[in-house]
């Protein structure tokens, strides 16, 4: 041996670089080959030093760890080597055997990290160091006594598991604060392939979280991904000629070349490696968490073996704290049950299992086109699920669904961003795009058109030309697939092609000069736009990076937002008042509502193409819609729709008022019977609803669980109608909401004219025309009280269930 | 020497630099700011809620100058920013005692 090139097996360098590397496996056989040389070496100079000092012979041995124990010497790694014996060898000769080993090689200039200690030392390292106990669970024998190496180990990985539950707290904080130091390499603009979250490193750590029994990993992927980012690595150390984990600007092009890619390729490949890595890694640490919560089991007592499965309906079930089938799934005959899986999966904030997802990629039938309403309202709450979107989005993708739903996402997924002021890849940008909108739903009528447009509104920078520009039919396309009315899909259009007129506005243009705000009012149009490409502007900037919302640019921003805002107030005044939503009051109620009896109703039960609809009708009382709601919520029914409404019922001998109102619920089928007995009950006064729906919602609720999701909001709408006082409420969808809001109504005495409820993803808008009990709407003030005490009455509601 | 301290609204910091550039002053230092003169103390309303407007962003441009420059650099500055209304800025002008480029050690007008 005349050079470390020889002892790490370096090859010489080829004439043609790339020629050998991109054969299947090539440096993978590389690294075997390094590692195999370096074991004959040290063998050579091992039966060398035990004929100098024979009476270390037999209780010593030499022992590969670390990645030179895996098998994995890149070109310049380190030789780390531990020389071990046996507690009883004398130190003296000890000490001689290691000069024998060691001076060669530091004669030859090899990177030797080495170490002399006892059986019992090591095992004492290991156990007050989760560093050198990573690195000794990957030991190797090398030379001299096998038995004394195969007893360490052993006692190594016994003391590891024993272990586990008291050191891995402690390895996760070191991991956390790794991850906060070296940032994410699908994601850095110089990614370390070692440190950074989804690197090396990480592969390692999952190997000892594996080596616990605690938990376990899908193996080949993530050996995969492993080898794989060792390529690289080896590539870059060729290319570097030194030794080195971060992947520079300068050197790309040449390992790009030595791995056979192109340079764009290559950062895709690193980028697509670093986040599937560090999607199993927070995966794995979760399970873990599960783990630990769980007891150890006390000896002598047999654990159940059944899995604690929460069934969620559907086929849907939580284990373990991941989202799974259960035995009811009917995989074959629903596209998307996935979709339903990944919305109970993000809105409780837990991941869809792996195989789940794999097992649904290959077995659920391809989307219809136009995709039906309830798979566009499950879509649409899959992305207003906030933080939880993130981890789901990505188990989706890999299994390859997302590909399935939006053949367009492909063309973003990965893509660098060519702005510095992007933190993220284009696909990941834009997720976080949501996660932001979110927590703007309450800012916007209509949370569904935000949280799309939100997704798509940088689907374009996949073309060229000005990615708004060119984005715009791209979103409007699949809006129109994703089942949205023609409407809706030009509101989304709008906002994709509209998405950066206010920021470029704000900072570039004069905003206290008035033709600028009519060109930016002239676009938007009417103020719900507004609010919708105001949330959309937030959620973009905030996500894109901190430098993108700054409070010098927000507040900018907000004071365009206000004056346009003003101006297109200004052009509405003096316009005729119409009422957004149809007041019926002075209608005839429906033929098979007609003559209604006092003490009696008379209900109508249709299924529709995704629900079924029931039609009350009963004599108008304070506190009826309250009843009629709550009777529905404790059946089980969760409302998407309704509307209700007095008419004036002159069928009888003197005219009365009848309430009639039409429930949407999610449920293909009604037990008929049970609902009956129950309306029978409630609108007879014999039950009282309260007890059973207080705290409906608040706790059994994903979305309402949902840290940071935000606080209803109830606006009175001003000059909507001229006889009744128009209160529109926001809030998270959970169960019995509305019954909430209705008998949190009756109990202030306030007469509800007619409701229109709508769940748009996972908020409700629901919209009340309201008066006093003499029929009069309320006066300004008294609408504000009215509106502030529903809102607080809700948010109290939210929080904690108290009333 | 002096030093060219202009707050000019965000939508005019092109129009300053290309006039700046035109005029041929090679550098500056730019910086987002806010504050507020005498238009101060307003209130405005963004989705319901008040907000302070008081500090109202602007951009800060300072520049370096020989004493031969300063009245037209002010000068162009001014024209370049101006739009009559109210928020327009302000350009102001103080002693500089020395200037060194760190690169090359250079003292005095030589480092402008």
């Amino acid at each position: 041996m005349s050079s470390p090139a020889r002892v790490h097996g370096l090859p010489a360098p080829r004439s043609n670089p790339g020629s050998e590397a991109v054969l299947p496996g090539a440096f993978a056989r590389a690294r075997w080959e390094r590692s195999d040389r370096c074991d004959s070496r040290l063998s050579e100079l091992y039966q060398a030093a035990v004929a100098a000092v024979p009476k270390a012979a037999g209780r010593t041995s030499l022992v590969a760890v670390g990645g030179y124990g895996r098998g994995e010497m890149s070109p310049r790694s380190d030789l780390d080597v531990v020389l071990l014996h046996a507690p009883d060898v004398a130190a003296a000769h000890v000490a001689q055997l290691a000069e024998q080993l060691w001076y060669p090689l530091w004669d030859e200039g090899v990177p030797l990290d080495h170490a002399v200690r006892d059986t019992r030392t090591m095992r004492t390292v290991a156990g007050g160091d989760w560093r050198a106990a990573l690195g000794m669970l990957d030991a190797r024998h090398v030379a001299g006594d096998a038995a004394l190496t195969g007893d360490l180990r052993s006692a190594v990985l016994a003391d590891w598991r024993k272990g586990a539950r008291k050191r891995l707290p402690e390895l996760q904080a070191a991991c956390q604060q790794r991850v906060e130091r070296a940032g994410e390499l699908a994601y850095a603009a110089v990614p370390d392939l070692k440190e950074s979250h989804g690197g090396l490193r990480d592969g390692v750590v999952l190997r000892a979280l594996v080596a616990t029994w605690l938990v376990d990993v899908p193996h080949q992927q993530v050996e995969e991904h492993r080898a794989a980012l060792l390529d690289v690595r080896d590539a870059l150390h060729q290319a570097a000629e030194r030794r080195s984990d971060r992947l520079q600007p300068e050197l790309i092009p040449e390992v790009a070349s030595l791995l056979g890619l192109d340079p764009e390729s290559l950062s895709r490949h690193v980028r697509g490696l670093g986040r599937r890595t560090a999607h199993l890694f927070d995966l794995t640490w979760r399970r873990v968490e599960q783990a630990l919560t769980r007891p150890s089991r006390l000896p002598g007592r047999r654990a159940s073996r059944r899995p604690a499965l929460e069934r969620l309906g559907d086929g849907i079930a939580v284990l373990a704290g991941e989202v799974v089938l259960d035995q009811k799934a009917r995989l074959e005959d629903d596209p998307f049950l996935a979709l339903r899986a990944a919305v109970e999966a993000a809105e409780r904030g837990l991941l869809l299992a792996p195989a789940t997802a794999a097992r649904l990629a290959a077995s659920a039938p391809d989307p219809p086109d136009p995709w039906p309403d309830h798979a566009r309202r499950a879509f649409v709450r899959l992305l207003a699920a906030g933080p939880g979107l993130v981890g789901v989005w990505e188990e989706l993708d890999h299994a390859g669904l997302v590909g399935r739903w939006l053949p367009e996402w492909d063309g973003v997924r990965l893509r660098g961003s060519d702005s510095s002021v992007h933190r993220f890849t284009v696909d990941r940008h834009c997720l976080e795009t949501c996660v932001e909108a979110s927590k703007r739903l309450r800012d916007v009528g209509r949370a569904d058109v935000l949280v799309v447009a939100a997704l798509l509104h940088d689907i374009g920078k996949q073309l060229a030309g000005d990615h708004s520009v060119v984005g715009a039919p791209l979103a409007e396309q699949i809006a129109a697939r994703l089942g949205f009315d023609a409407a809706d899909v030009e509101s989304i259009g709008f906002l994709v092609r509209q998405h950066l007129l206010l920021p470029v506005t704000a900072v570039r243009r004069d905003i206290d000069d008035p033709d600028t705000l009519a060109v930016v009012a002239d676009a938007v149009r009417d103020s719900d736009r507004l609010a919708l490409l105001a949330a959309l502007t937030e959620s973009d900037a905030r996500s894109a990076s901190p430098a993108a919302w700054t409070t010098w640019r927000a507040a900018l921003l907000r004071r365009l937002v206000a004056a346009v805002q003003t101006m297109l107030a200004s052009r509405s005044r003096g316009g005729a008042v119409v009422e957004p939503r149809p007041d019926a009051r002075q209608l005839p109620p429906p033929a098979w509502a007609a003559g209604v009896g006092a003490g009696s109703y008379r209900m109508r039960v249709h299924p529709q193409p995704d629900g079924t609809r029931i039609s009350v009708a009963a004599p108008d009382r304070l506190g009826l819609l309250a009843d009629i709601a709550g009777s529905l919520a404790v059946s089980g029914l969760t409302i998407r729709a309704a509307t209700a409404a007095l008419h004036e019922d002159r069928s009888g001998e003197r005219p009365a008022a009848v309430g009639v109102s039409w429930w949407d619920v999610d449920a293909a089928e009604v037990d008929v019977a049970g609902l009956r007995l129950r309306l029978d009950r409630v609108l007879d006064g014999s039950t009282d609803l309260g007890g059973r729906l207080l705290h409906a919602g608040t706790s059994s609720s994903a979305a309402a669980r949902r840290a940071g999701a935000a606080p209803p909001r109830v606006h009175v709408l001003p000059g909507v109608s001229a006889t009744a006082t128009v209160l529109e409420v926001r809030a998270g969808d959970r169960p019995a909401l509305f019954w909430r809001l209705c008998r949190l109504l009756a109990d202030a005495e306030v007469d509800v004219r007619s409701a229109h409820v709508d769940t748009l993803g996972p908020q409700a808008d629901d919209v009340v025309y309201v008066t006093d009990r003499s029929g009069r709407p309320f006066g300004e003030e008294a609408a504000q009280q009215l509106s502030a005490m529903l809102e607080q009455a809700l948010a109290d509601g939210v929080e904690g269930g108290r009333r | 020497m002096k030093l060219v301290t202009a707050i000019v609204k965000p939508h005019k910091w092109e129009d300053v630099r290309e006039a700046l550039e035109t005029f041929g002053v090679a550098g500056m230092t730019v910086t987002e700011a806010s504050g507020y003169g005498r238009q101060k103390g307003h209130t405005e309303v963004y989705r319901g809620a008040e907000y302070d407007v008081t500090l109202v962003p602007k951009i800060r441009v300072d520049v370096v100058v020989d004493d031969a420059d300063v009245a037209d650099v002010v000068n162009v500055i001014t024209k370049a920013a101006q739009t009559g209304k109210i928020g327009d800025g302000k350009v102001w002008v103080m002693p500089v005692e020395s200037v060194v480029r760190v690169r090359t050690g250079e003292e005095g007008t030589s480092a402008l």
